[in-house]
């Protein structure tokens, strides 16, 4: 069973006070719907990330049911996920496994998320799965701080390679209208910045922001039924949890990432020569440079060196994060999963702008999410194609 | 008074040795002897009961940074970082740099010693590493 990709659509990023989840979610998945040319009622199925709903707004459960209720999509079934970052990503991968099973049709994929303000106080926003080291200071900072200083070590990744990362992708997100930051940034301006955890400062770290994202997925009988001719394809959506078992982990490169990512590229009869654009989990400017490794983009050790030589940027071998990143487009944590498929249909279907990659017509997003006895939690990895 | 893993896990990651002496308390598998902080009821690599077991808290530094902006009830900067456990377990903690002193960098000896860390509620009293000569 193929399924394609109908129709995308996404809020600005940033922080919006007067915005509520309903009025993020909807503005997104109403935008999603009139690009698909899909009327509401004629969605079967929800699936809705959102990492902090319950924690920031006292909404724990029901997201999902609330964008329906405010779009007008009533007696279909419903799926929230919670996957921290990845939230969004394991949405979008629940309604590619509904549609392949055939279960349904024709879905809507919604990632949201409002960080800018909480009602009342609470913990830090540290995943759920380091609450004890969070009783001894950890924060995701200090996790991607320890990794940057391995790495650096290890294969002499330089700072300003690190660095270069962050400028690069506010490079791109200058031509992204919905980005959060969009003023270009220099390496001095990112080592010149506010240190955060050593050696990390603040422009290597991501915001917090308000947004959401959204995606119109159906599979062939949907786009039969509809009469739609989508032209995007999902090649491939994978999703898995960390490995535990290896305590004495390097922190130079994730296994997750390498299973997920080879599981995708088997899934989809393709390798990452093949991948033409891609999306890479840039929380924090090193881990763009580990995820190129462990995603096949450059041998172990030279990810450093391919974000300096320029080949990840626009106009490079392998554009990457030509939306801005989580760094600069914003990271509101269940939207940035379907926001990282908004940029990857835009780029596969021309309509990128001033960003567009020449020619694209096989992308790869990639998202980590969490962390859990010192292993990430979840990462999840798509691969789209033109039909 | 409360101790490292009473707010998050329901229970003290600390125990009195034999000696008085504070212990971090783990559990050991008794078939293949996979140590964890904190414990596991169950084996992850073969599903067997584990026993409780006290670790003397002695490591080596895998990595260690300097966190600059604290989260809330921390006051900055600390330095933390991954401690593998002679046992076997990695753990995250706090690791004692005083000002002057160098910074802790990976493959550093470390031992474990016990003080209140955090501040206002969120106190805790912690393990806390601190370099010793090699």
């Amino acid at each position: 069973m193929t399924i394609y990709l109908s129709g995308v659509g996404m809020t600005p990023f940033g922080k919006f006070r007067d915005s509520t989840l309903a009025s993020l979610g909807s503005q997104a998945g109403r935008d999603a719907l009139a690009d698909a040319g899909v009327d509401p009622h004629a969605i079967e199925m929800i699936a809705c990330g959102s990492a902090r709903s319950g924690m920031l707004h006292a909404r724990e459960s029901g997201v999902g049911q609330l964008i329906g209720w405010d779009l007008g999509i009533e007696g279909v079934a419903v799926y929230n996920e919670k996957a921290f970052c990845a939230s969004g990503a394991v949405a979008f991968n629940i309604a590619h496994m509904a549609l392949a099973s055939g279960a349904h049709d024709v879905a809507l994929v919604v990632g949201v998320e409002k960080m800018s303000s909480r009602e009342g106080a609470g913990r830090p926003l540290t995943s759920d799965g380091m609450a004890l080291e969070g009783e001894q200071g950890f924060t995701p900072p200090a996790y991607y701080a320890m990794a940057a200083r391995r790495h650096m070590e290890t294969y002499g990744t330089t700072r300003e390679q690190i660095a270069s990362v962050a400028v690069k992708n506010r490079a791109a997100a200058q031509h992204n209208p919905k980005a959060q930051y969009r003023d270009p940034i220099t390496v001095d301006d990112v080592l010149g910045s506010k240190g955060v955890v050593w050696p990390l400062h603040l422009l290597d770290c991501c915001p917090t922001g308000d947004g959401a994202a959204a995606a119109v997925l159906v599979n062939e009988a949907g786009a039969e039924k509809l009469g739609l001719e989508p032209t995007v394809r999902v090649a491939a959506s994978v999703i898995g949890s960390g490995y535990y078992q290896k305590q004495d982990r390097d922190m130079t490169s994730f296994s997750l990432d390498r299973s997920t990512s080879a599981r995708a590229y088997e899934l989809a009869e393709l390798g990452p020569s093949d991948i033409d654009v891609a999306e890479v989990h840039d929380s924090f400017s090193v881990a763009e440079i580990i995820h190129y490794e462990d995603l096949g983009f450059c041998e172990p050790g030279s990810g450093g060196k391919l974000v300096e030589a320029g080949e990840t940027a626009l106009g490079g071998r392998i554009p990457v994060n030509t939306g801005g990143g989580l760094l600069n487009r914003g990271h509101p944590l269940g939207a940035t999963g379907v926001a990282q498929i908004v940029e990857l249909c835009d780029q596969l279907t021309g309509r990128a702008g001033e960003r567009q990659v020449a020619d694209a017509r096989t992308a790869l997003a990639h998202i980590s999410g969490g962390f859990h006895e010192g292993d990430f939690a979840t990462s999840g990895v798509t691969i789209l194609a033109v039909r | 008074m409360t101790e490292l893993g009473e707010l998050s896990l329901g229970a003290s990651l600390l125990l009195r040795g034999p000696d008085s002496q504070y212990q971090l308390r783990a559990s050991i598998c008794p078939r293949c002897g996979d140590v964890r902080v904190p414990q596991r009821r169950w084996c992850p690599n073969d599903s067997t009961p584990c026993d409780q077991v006290g670790l003397s808290g002695a490591g080596t530094i895998y990595e260690a940074v300097n966190i600059l902006i604290p989260p809330q009830g921390f006051d900055a900067p600390f330095w933390a970082g991954y401690i593998d456990l002679d046992e076997g377990a990695r753990f995250f903690a706090q690791i004692a740099c005083t000002e002057g002193e160098a910074p802790p960098r990976h493959g550093d000896r470390v031992q474990m010693n016990v003080e209140w860390i955090g501040t206002g509620d969120r106190r805790v009293l912690a393990p806390v590493f601190a370099r010793v000569a090699t």
